[in-house]
């Protein structure tokens, strides 16, 4: 390949102002529309922007075949002040009903829940639970397996149809459920397994990426999001020491 | 059809079709303004392309508008044109390998057919101008890949067209048509290699 010596080829001084112009041209440009916009990227890790996403839902109680359309943008709310004292948190799980690690931490969400019933923050918290199907051998799930699953109803298929989904530790699981049997959100999404944690801010940027959650941070990451400005309320008030 | 939500799409348009018109047989016309054929065909093609820059960076500035929370796109949507649905669309509105907006690729784009341009208007005496002619030429054909491929993705996956994304489009569909003006000209022993300044 030919070098091109600057400082000795004539034809390079005639193209350096073109080049310095469009170089300018091209600053100036990713200056203007970075000054004029505040993006924030797509996806899920902390300070992204949890993707959209639309699917049929199921809220605990309702009949099995009682599933209604659901859009996570249009429940959240973009216009959020930032203040941590205010608006909803949403708490969304990737789980495969025939996975044993999401069987094992069932109970996590049911405990959460009822401590955020004890401490009267239960209106700041919704839950959204993505069922998905793991294109594991014996992975086989259905609607009426994730209703089962998500109510502790007698079906005999959960656990890689190990186990009887009644038995499953916790209780029934608070907030929606999404039919993401076709996995589409999941790879949306793309979290490396289940069950896979995170919490979004009311505003559907991304504060926590728990992943698995090995840890059992969920609750305190929770507490430390919304209390975070303080608040008038018992969990707030035992964290702030008042 | 018009909305006064799109007028910076009309003025791209405008000065992308103007530059068309001086480069193509219709701005003939206008030749004793300048200093020869030639001349008013490479003035043509930068007022062409730098029209072609400004709704690239536009459509970018689009990507960076849907990013915002809340963010919203500020342009209109009507018929089967609405640019918020393509460019907010995450499948489809950057490059499949390395995730660059589609918007900074045709800035980058026709930033390089401007300064190639601008050897071109400058030093036309240029030993090397067969070589960067060729170049004008190839920027613009390997652009109709993506171009093709966008095209297929609106028609048959989204259903909704992009307007800022097919001014991009018409941008470098001319100026391929106007390099290859130039390119034959080169190739028919016509250029005029005067240099002048």
């Amino acid at each position: 390949m030919r070098r091109i010596d600057i400082g000795k080829n004539d034809d390079a001084v005639e193209w350096m102002p073109g080049a310095i112009l469009v170089v300018s041209l091209l600053l100036t440009s990713f200056l203007v529309v970075s000054i004029n916009t505040n993006g924030v990227n797509t996806g899920i890790g902390k300070g992204d922007m949890a993707p959209d996403f639309t699917g049929l839902a199921h809220l605990p109680g309702n009949d099995t075949a009682d599933w209604f359309s659901y859009r996570l943008y249009e429940h959240l709310d973009m216009n959020w002040s930032g203040n941590y004292s205010e608006g909803v948190f949403t708490i969304i799980e990737f789980l495969d009903t025939d996975c044993p690690h999401c069987w094992n931490s069932a109970g996590k969400l049911s405990s959460l829940n009822s401590q955020l019933i004890d401490y009267g923050v239960a209106d700041r918290v919704q839950f959204i639970i993505i069922a998905v199907q793991l294109p594991i051998e014996g992975h086989t799930s259905s609607i009426d397996e994730i209703v089962a699953f998500q109510e502790k109803l007698p079906h005999g298929g959960c656990f890689g149809d190990a186990k009887d989904c009644s038995t499953r530790p916790g209780d029934s699981h608070p907030g929606l459920y999404i039919d993401d049997l076709s996995n589409e959100i999941f790879r949306q999404y793309s979290p490396k397994g289940t069950p896979h944690y995170m919490i979004l801010k009311p505003n559907g940027i991304v504060g926590w990426d728990g992943q698995q959650d090995n840890l059992d941070e969920i609750g305190i990451e929770l507490t430390n999001l919304i209390c975070k400005d303080g608040g008038d309320n018992q969990l707030c008030s035992e964290v702030s020491g008042v | 059809m018009f909305n006064m939500d799109d007028w910076p799409l009309y003025l791209y348009l405008l000065i992308i079709i103007g530059g068309f018109l001086l480069v193509s047989p219709f701005g003939a016309r206008f030749s004793s303004k300048f200093h020869s054929n030639q001349t008013r065909m490479i003035n043509g093609l930068l007022l062409l392309s730098f029209g072609g820059y400004l709704v690239s960076t536009h459509t970018y500035y689009i990507h960076q508008k849907l990013h915002e929370v809340g963010g919203n796109s500020g342009c209109s949507a009507f018929s089967v044109f609405n640019c918020g649905d393509v460019i907010s669309n995450d499948a489809y509105n950057a490059d499949p390998f390395f995730g660059i907006p589609w918007g900074i690729l045709g800035m980058l784009s026709f930033a390089s057919i401007i300064f190639i341009i601008l050897v071109l208007r400058k030093s036309p005496e240029d030993k090397n101008i067969g070589t960067w002619i060729n170049a004008l030429l190839i920027i613009p054909a390997m652009g109709m890949i993506p171009i093709l491929w966008l095209i297929y993705v609106e028609i048959f996956e989204l259903g909704v067209f992009c307007q800022y994304c097919t001014g991009a489009h018409l941008a470098n569909v001319l100026v391929l048509l106007s390099s290859y003006w130039i390119y034959d000209i080169h190739q028919s022993g016509l250029w005029d290699n005067t240099p002048n300044n």
